[in-house]
């Protein structure tokens, strides 16, 4: 083997990344890396196989760890051993190490399996995701927040006009189970019991306030409002919309919601 | 913080500015386990270093915790991702983010490590090991030139410990370092720790290593914990600095006239007031040289899931 940089530096990602243990007494590592009187060639680059699959292993845990405690450790490590075979990381940042991981789970569901747990599974791994993105995103802390004392000091006509602008990176995710709880007691490290959690659809709104997550669990008529104000962000857009709520509650979603810091001046 | 403002309030004397830059005194890596105490008790330390990397993206709390500790506190940047050595060309995004976070923070300085992270567009977020030869120094020159260039400061590089050496290897590394630092005008940042583990795992002398480096570029020092498994030892930056470390520490004092020093601790993190006891015998071995360093037991590791740890990953809802 020449010992061009641009060749070692791919051989031996390719010895680290791999799974496989090195080969013992490998004439390819011992031609390319010296042994000492301690450690053979092939054990030398094993410790950077080992660290690298430790410490991504690790910094996944550290991204999901609530889904971590659910599936419990050891089918965790399996879950992200193929998820980084698949996805090796290419980011200079570890924040982006476990954006495709909900994805990754749910195409490699197998299809035979039923109930509720492997969908919980998936589901909690991309409510987490969303959790940590939102964490980390832009939040409205810089920014003036709207109150309800200015929505209401609007003039009638004014109100139908005002453009209702959200606070940045706000969500509305929806779900087939109570997955916010299920995080919740998760992450407080409660015990939790998901043969008892039934199929529920919620939906929820998520943004930042104040360097905090947020996460609201919303009514069917509240996630209707919120996301037809989302598309139409004046009311005499969306109150025309047939499947909306009376206008007076319409109003008070609005107000409630912007109590609660969702809409910016 | 300003400049002028460090250079008074530091106990540890300026001594020689390095490449311009001040000696900032004893120092702790700011960690995220550490964050409400320091923003409560405004701790007594000289400077913090962050990672770069779990700051230059972050636009929640994190950031807004940097940016309050920045008021108090002078910062330097440590990056773990620029690979310098590696053959893909350099991240200029990267490098953009690095510069707008050093202007925002006022960094004192940028730096990174003597090492290569991946290659053909991965990242394997280890820092590893470079082959020591002619081609290596060429590529490492002329891709320092390009970072100084772009960041506008000197880049400041430190000696990555390592766990293996290059059959191709012609070059010993203090002499890499010593000739990296006469073509680029770049600074060092001197890891002691680093060294007694790299010494260790591939048979050299440590004293000799540090006696052999350009003294008057290095403008920082690193200590650290190890972990020791008998055949080797892993840079865990885990448990209290060695005595053999501290000893060469003293040496590397002596040798640069004092330079700011930095306390890394990465794993099983203590409290904050156990990492600043631990950086307080800096200050204490430096008034008066021990004759001897106390006795320590080395406490050999059986686990074999210790891992180098040269990250630190802010989680969610910390």
């Amino acid at each position: 083997m020449e010992n061009k940089l641009s060749e070692l530096q791919l051989w031996m990602q390719k010895a680290i990344t791999q799974q496989q243990p090195i080969k013992h007494q490998s004439i390819n590592t011992q031609a390319v890396v010296q042994s000492t009187n301690k450690l053979s060639a092939t054990e030398r680059l094993g410790i950077y196989q080992t660290s690298y699959w430790l410490r991504l292993i690790d910094c996944l845990t550290a991204i999901y760890p609530a889904l971590e405690k659910f599936t419990g450790k050891e089918l965790f490590q399996l879950f992200a051993e193929d998820y980084l075979r698949t996805h090796p990381p290419t980011s200079y940042t570890l924040s982006e190490l476990g954006e495709y991981f909900p994805a990754f789970l749910k195409k490699t569901k197998p299809a035979e399996t039923q109930g509720v747990w492997s969908d919980l599974i998936i589901e909690l791994a991309e409510f987490e995701y969303l959790f940590g993105k939102t964490y980390d995103n832009e939040g409205s802390e810089e920014l003036q927040l709207l109150t309800s004392a200015e929505l209401l000091a609007l003039t009638p006509s004014n109100l139908l006009k005002h453009p209702f602008q959200f606070v940045p990176n706000v969500l509305f995710p929806e779900f087939n189970y109570p997955i916010k709880n299920l995080f919740n007691q998760l992450r407080s490290k409660e015990e939790t019991d998901y043969q008892n959690i039934k199929p529920s659809r919620t939906r929820y709104c998520i943004f930042r306030h104040q360097y905090k997550v947020r996460i609201i669990e919303l009514e069917e008529g509240q996630f209707q409002v919120l996301q037809g104000i989302y598309k139409n962000p004046r009311l005499e857009d969306l109150l025309p919309i047939s499947t909306m709520p009376e206008k007076a509650q319409v109003l008070a979603i609005l107000i409630n919601f912007t109590d609660l810091g969702l809409f910016l001046v | 913080m300003k400049l002028s403002g460090m250079m008074n309030k530091n106990k540890h004397k300026p001594s020689i500015p390095r490449l311009g830059l001040p000696n900032l005194g004893m120092g702790i890596g700011l960690r995220s386990v550490h964050f409400e105490h320091i923003l409560k008790y405004k701790p007594k330390v000289d400077w913090f270093e962050i990672i770069s990397e779990n700051f230059m993206d972050s636009k929640g709390r994190p950031r807004h915790i940097l940016n309050q500790i920045v008021e108090h506190y002078p910062v330097v940047m440590h990056g773990v991702s620029m690979s310098i050595g590696s053959s893909d060309p350099l991240n200029l995004e990267y490098l953009q983010k690095l510069k707008t976070l050093a202007n925002e923070v006022q960094a004192v300085w940028v730096s990174d490590h003597l090492c290569w992270t991946g290659i053909a567009g991965k990242n394997t977020h280890d820092l590893l090991p470079m082959p020591l030869t002619e081609e290596s120094l060429s590529h490492v020159i002329s891709r320092i030139h390009q970072v100084q260039d772009m960041l506008d400061r000197p880049l400041i590089l430190e000696n990555p410990s390592t766990y293996l050496s290059f059959q191709a290897s012609s070059i010993p590394e203090s002499e890499f370092l010593r000739r990296m630092v006469e073509a680029t005008g770049c600074g060092l940042l001197l890891d002691v720790n680093n060294v007694y583990v790299s010494a260790f795992n591939n048979e050299f002398d440590p004293e000799a290593y540090i006696k052999d480096l350009p003294h008057h570029a290095i403008v920082q020092m690193h200590l650290a914990g190890h972990s020791h498994l008998g055949s080797h030892i892993i840079d865990s930056h885990k448990g209290k600095v060695d005595p053999a470390v501290w000893k060469l520490f003293v040496l590397a004092w002596q040798l640069t006239g004092g330079v700011s020093c930095l306390l890394e601790w990465d794993a099983e993190i203590p409290s904050f007031p156990e990492v600043q006891a631990e950086l307080a015998k800096a200050s204490s071995y430096l008034k008066k040289v021990p004759d001897t360093f106390p006795e320590f037991k080395i406490e050999y590791e059986t686990n074999s899931k210790v891992v180098s740890n040269p990250l630190n990953v802010v989680q969610s809802g910390e």
